[in-house]
């Protein structure tokens, strides 16, 4: 049975089209993530499937609960983590949680027992009374996470939620994430632009413009690259080009200094190559295709997977000044 | 449907209690509760009343006159602030946790409201509380009357600061806003002077002044053992048309504030 079911969706604003008919489905228990540079129509989609902002047109139902017809069911339903902090900094994290427990009706016995059980999971019990104010980046950020567990949701919608962490963090707080998702069977609907965070994922549904692009597991998707990338210079890098394309691989090309090759089994191919080029071998490197690849290859242009860059720290202020 | 009508109420409860606890957390907004009025008391107050003859044979002083008007403006002023916390929870985010989750705008709104008159009438016992060490002798009888006008007050006031805080998106523009009504509001309502016999444009502006009539309702509350004459020279009209003002604009406030933030969705 599917948890999400979203048929044709549509956002514009104005002129702008920003989710342009994209339809996909995800099954109860699913670790489910969107992955797309900035702009790509990632959060508008998560926030049309949160109640937060009106579709244009199309459908969608969370845990059989339409977002348009009955939108406190499908609230019940679900648990956000969002890209900027929305915690209280002046209350302490417990009374955070507690806020939280009573909005959506959690009583008191079952909310001190998991609060507690949660606190601990995220290495923060020691921290349950002490102001959020005090609390580091990554603090707050599993804080919200197990905020957002806290009413045990159907699903829980994170919205690039290790957003300006540092990479060590990340990876505690994905941990932390799927461990207790598994534990309690909730569903994930993630977004990144990080990479390296898609490969949590059961399926990655690849979006650019508004649009799906491809929707499959991280391993078939980079299946489609059609294998290892080996990238090598020589004295004569045309003929050597010549010679690749001949014994070893159709796909090579040449990329300013470089020769770009993608072989079957690149292990045993690279030595090959060394040894049977008639010209020298200047430098060469082998790497496995990343989803970065799997997202040149499909679009034609890359991810920008780095530090938010000052217009993303001008937008992001801007939206804190903005509505909502 | 029972079941919903629980979370509805404890959401409400749930929004007033977090006010609450944030005001009693908030050192400096506790001492500028009992310090403002202290300031307005003892310098327009006590400073006044020797250069104003104000009262002289009538059987009141000038203390007793602005007393009324100092417990309307501080209960406009905390309330209103009251307010200002949707701002900066917009600002910090926070409000975001508050309209996501599963309940009805109507009980957020709700319990703002009701926190924001506990915190006026806080602010007004506070008042009554400090009020003999100006040499002030209130009667312990008119205190449910003047409780009573500030709970109205602050009704009212904490809606119109709700709809102001719907259309705000930084603290700033709020702030900004908050002095634009406050002064004016504060001054063409009769707390430091008598509407009885002004110009005629100020009779005006401070005919639609809602503060006019909580001023008006406090005065009564505290001069009704004056003979006819005294009043009639400070007092415009009865507590229940005072008091049927004050509500009627609060509830025009919270219909638009209620209309307000459920359009902006």
């Amino acid at each position: 049975m599917s948890i999400i079911e979203v048929k044709n969706l549509i956002k514009k604003f104005d002129d702008l089209v920003a989710v342009n008919d994209v339809s996909f489905s995800v099954g109860e228990g699913e670790v489910f993530g969107f992955l797309g540079p900035n702009g790509a129509g990632k959060t508008t989609t998560i926030k049309m499937l949160s109640t937060l902002l009106k579709p244009t047109s199309g459908q969608a139902l969370i845990n059989g609960h339409d977002v348009l017809q009955d939108r406190i069911a499908v609230r019940k339903s679900i648990g956000l983590v969002f890209q900027e902090s929305t915690l209280d900094e002046e209350m302490t994290a417990l009374e955070n949680l507690r806020f939280h427990a009573e909005f959506y009706g959690v009583p008191a016995a079952t909310y001190h027992q998991r609060s507690q059980e949660l606190l601990k999971l995220v290495d923060l019990d020691d921290r349950a009374k002490k102001k959020v104010r005090d609390f580091s980046g990554g603090m707050k950020r599993r804080l919200e996470i197990v905020r957002g567990m806290l009413h045990y949701p159907k699903v829980l919608f994170l919205d690039e939620p290790t957003i300006g962490l540092d990479p060590q963090t990340r990876a505690t707080i994905w941990k932390y994430i799927l461990n207790i998702a598994k534990q309690q069977k909730i569903t994930l609907f993630m977004t990144t632009h990080y990479l390296n965070e898609a490969e949590y994922c059961d399926r990655i549904g690849v979006i650019d413009h508004g649009k799906i692009v491809a929707l499959d597991t991280p391993s078939n998707l980079k299946e489609r690259v059609g294998g290892d990338i080996i990238t090598l210079t020589t004295d004569d890098n045309q003929q050597s080009k010549d010679f690749i394309q001949n014994h070893f691989s159709e796909n090579v090309h040449i990329d300013g200094n470089n020769i770009i090759a993608v072989v079957k089994d690149g292990n045993n191919v690279l030595p090959k190559i060394v040894r049977e080029l008639p010209q020298t071998v200047r430098s060469i490197t082998m790497k496995q295709p990343s989803l970065d690849d799997v997202f040149l290859k499909l679009t034609g242009s890359k991810i920008r997977d780095e530090a938010p860059s000052d217009a993303d720290k001008t937008k992001r202020f801007l939206r804190k000044r903005g509505r909502m | 449907m029972k079941r919903d009508l629980v979370l509805e109420l404890r959401s409400t409860r749930n929004i007033f209690l977090r006010d609450i606890l944030r005001f009693f957390r908030d050192k400096a907004r506790i001492i500028g509760s009992i310090v403002q009025p202290l300031f307005f008391l003892g310098v327009f107050g006590v400073g006044l009343q020797s250069t104003l003859s104000m009262g002289q044979g009538l059987g009141f002083d000038f203390v007793e006159f602005m007393f009324p008007g100092i417990i309307a403006t501080t209960t406009l002023g905390v309330a209103l602030n009251t307010s200002i916390s949707i701002v900066t929870d917009r600002e910090f985010g926070f409000l975001k946790e508050i309209l996501v989750a599963p309940v009805s705008r109507a009980s957020i709104i709700l319990g703002k409201i009701f926190s924001g008159i506990a915190i006026g009438l806080f602010q007004a016992i506070l008042l009554i509380a400090l009020s003999p060490i100006f040499g002030l002798k209130i009667d312990f009888g008119s205190i449910p009357g003047l409780l009573f006008v500030a709970f109205l007050l602050s009704f009212a006031v904490t809606s119109l600061g709700l709809f102001i805080a719907s259309r705000m998106r930084s603290a700033e523009s709020f702030q900004f806003i908050f002095q634009f009504l406050f002064f004016p509001m504060m001054f063409l309502s009769g707390a430091f002077f008598p509407l009885t016999n002004v110009p005629t444009w100020m009779k005006i502006v401070s005919d639609i002044n809602p503060l006019t009539y909580a001023v008006d309702g406090l005065r009564n509350v505290v001069f009704s053992d004056m003979p006819e004459m005294v009043k009639n020279t400070i007092i415009i009209h009865p507590l229940h048309f005072d008091a049927l003002l004050i509500v009627a604009f609060g509830l025009v406030m919270f219909g638009l504030a209620f209309w307000s933030f459920n359009k902006a969705e």
